[in-house]
């Protein structure tokens, strides 16, 4: 029974990306895709279901951001069955998500986005990941990221049982309370992580910011898009992750919309292309453009950027600091700098701490109101979060006994597809020039795709396997001139 | 010191025959004392703090190939992927061990690396397939038996 076989990456999953980029006939950049293969069946698989599964169901559906979904299905459930939480249940909640917002945007920053600016982003890619930043920067870091993301991962387990695959979530509330002892743990975890979060911006003011040539890169024509964007906000048009009102902003950052999430389908479209599975979303009042950017365009995207053009501010001390000389630095709001997208990663992580240390300091953290049970059945119910990759959309509905009978599911990489598509043909078009591929290519060409942190796992409901990244250029005739693979 | 042992079943419970990784180590407790038997559909990174100090981990996934023979059971060499141990997020599981061991932290030896051969693509279901669930009595014996022996001659 045993055997040494090897393995196709291109069979092994069905989350597969590939970008096919064609010339013209002069052998410039005409159009690039970024394709990408499907799992269908997600929707009729809950279906039938009763809608209180949802929360053990929906975290399975990605082995990358699990705590997303679970946060965004509890939410659905609260206004399925027209249930208010309790404060300290809203307290207890954001404590976690804060905490599960902290460890995946370490991960982000430090596994796959910090080789590009500290290994350097021609390097060699045997050198170009977290061992070679570690190598530059010194491995104590790396001890201090699994430390950090460590601790934010006992909170999530000790109010969802697992970490970080959470599975308790309940209408109206929680499963579990805070004890003060538990109280001082958590603070002093929170106090831990707003320290880290400082030292890791330090990190990338002194390696990114300090390199000209970084600099130079993030401000490049290469990296910009000029789009809408969307995210939420709180009651003071601030950052939020848990909970607020969706605000829309235009290319030029002025306010298109604000509106409660569950009016979502009257601001969203949803475009399908025959050559991709994912779904195109763009404004719906706007109707479908095309993939173009600037004023007359349709798309909007999403995720930490987003985030910071669409609100007033942090909302957070220190966050908000940190917030005013990202875009000092950037050259004012809405900044449309793709890979200022790492930047205002840290700058989310370090709101999470900060509101996590408050949320420790609260008096209704420990007590015992921890659930609303007062239900009444809707039938309809429409969750809305921040999740780190950007705003996420669940949409449930079911009959008088609480069955699913219809579910809905709008993730961010599904928001951000259509600009993705975007980011990569400009910087195809900066770095092909007909058959004659610079150094790098594939790398350079990742890097404005990995800025938005994608996860094909739930935005195409596939299998939580490795990306592997296919480029096709093609002649105006359609046939392939060249290929390069990551594999 | 009595050596910590955990079989690791990977792979998601509502992706039909991808589960069946954790279809199996779920019926592994309890068979081998000595081992710890935990199941996850996660990925990457977040794998790390399931196996941190302890000795010895033997994987079970799911595992798919160009000419799949569904329930077929391959012992993996280390650096050979099955579904889980591969992730869009950066870290494979090998890279993971690597990462970790230069970092300081105590990781396990790779007892070994079992692969249940399914056909591609799954589908969403809490069920196996009828031809998967046929084998399950004979992999479960089999990877049970595996085991025993690892731990013997340790």
């Amino acid at each position: 029974m045993s055997e040494k076989i090897t393995i196709n990456p291109i069979t092994r999953l069905e989350g597969h990306g590939k970008i096919e980029i064609f010339l013209n006939d002069r052998g410039e950049v005409e159009d690039a895709y970024w394709q990408v293969t499907e799992l269908r069946g997600f929707e009729r698989f809950c279906i039938g279901r009763p809608a209180e599964e949802m929360t053990r169901i929906v975290p399975n559906i990605c082995g990358v951001c699990p705590s997303a979904h679970h946060m965004a299905a509890t939410k659905a459930l609260d206004d399925l069955y027209g249930v208010e939480p309790t404060v300290t249940a809203k307290l207890i909640r954001q404590l976690e998500y804060n905490a599960f917002y902290i460890e995946d945007h370490y991960i982000h920053f430090f596994f796959l986005a910090a080789p590009d600016f500290v290994v350097g982003p021609d390097a060699d890619p045997s050198e170009r990941n977290i061992l070679g930043v570690l190598g530059k920067v010194g491995q104590e870091v790396g001890s201090k990221v699994i430390e950090v993301r460590k601790r934010n991962r006992e909170i999530i387990r000790l109010i969802f049982s697992k970490a970080p695959h959470p599975e308790g979530g309940l209408p109206g509330g929680v499963p579990r309370g805070i004890s003060d002892e538990e109280r001082k743990w958590i603070k002093a975890t929170a106090d831990y992580s707003v320290e880290f979060a400082q030292y890791a911006i330090k990190l990338f003011k002194d390696l990114v910011l300090e390199n000209k040539s970084y600099l130079d890169m993030i401000l490049s024509e290469a990296y910009s898009l000029k789009t809408y964007y969307m995210s939420l906000v709180d009651e003071h048009n601030e950052v939020t992750f848990y909970d607020g009102k969706v605000r829309i902003i235009d290319p030029k950052g002025n306010e298109y919309a604000l509106f409660d999430p569950k009016d979502y389908t009257e601001y969203i479209g949803e475009w399908v292309e025959p050559w991709t599975y994912i779904k195109l979303n763009h404004l719906r009042k706007l109707g479908w453009k095309g993939l173009i950017e600037g004023d007359e365009t349709s798309l909007y995207r999403v995720a930490p950027l987003a985030r910071l053009n669409v609100a007033d501010g942090m909302a957070t001390p220190i966050a908000q600091k940190e917030y005013e000389h990202m875009f000092d630095i950037l050259g004012g709001k809405p900044a449309h700098h793709t890979l200022a997208m790492h930047w205002a990663r840290l700058i989310c992580a370090l709101q999470a701490a900060e509101h996590n240390q408050i949320i420790a300091d609260a008096a209704l953290l420990t007590s015992k109101d921890i659930r609303n049970m007062h239900f009444k059945l809707k039938k309809k119910g429409i969750g809305c979060v921040e999740a780190p990759r950007g705003t996420l959309f669940h949409h449930y509905e079911t009959d008088d006994q609480g069955i699913l009978t219809k579910v809905n599911l709008i993730v961010a990489t599904q928001n951000n597809a259509a600009p993705i598509c975007l980011s990569i043909k400009k910087a195809a078009r900066e770095f092909i020039k007909g058959t004659e591929v610079k150094e790098g290519l594939l790398n350079r060409v990742e890097m404005a795709f990995r800025a938005y942190d994608p996860c094909l796992s739930c935005a195409t409901h596939a299998l939580p396997g490795r990306i592997t990244l296919n480029i096709n250029i093609r002649d105006q005739e359609g046939k392939i001139i060249k290929t390069v693979d990551s594999e | 010191m009595m050596m910590k042992t955990l079989i690791l079943g990977l792979g998601s419970p509502i992706l039909s025959d991808d589960g069946v990784g954790l279809v199996i180590a779920r019926a592994l407790k309890g068979k081998i004392p000595q081992a710890d038997v935990m199941t996850t559909p996660l990925v990457g990174l977040n794998l790390l703090d399931l196996f941190l100090d302890y000795d010895k981990l033997f994987l079970i996934d799911a595992l798919v190939s160009k000419n799949p023979h569904p329930g077929e059971l391959k012992k993996l060499e280390p650096g050979e992927g099955t579904v889980h141990l591969f992730t869009s997020h950066g870290l494979d599981f090998f890279y993971l061990l690597d990462l970790g061991k230069q970092l300081g932290f105590n990781l396990p030896e790779v007892g070994a690396i079992y692969g249940i051969e399914i056909e591609a693509p799954v589908s969403f279901g809490e069920a196996l397939s009828p031809a998967l669930f046929q084998k399950l009595p004979s992999l479960i014996r089999f990877i049970t038996k595996d085991i025993e022996d690892s731990l013997q001659s340790a």
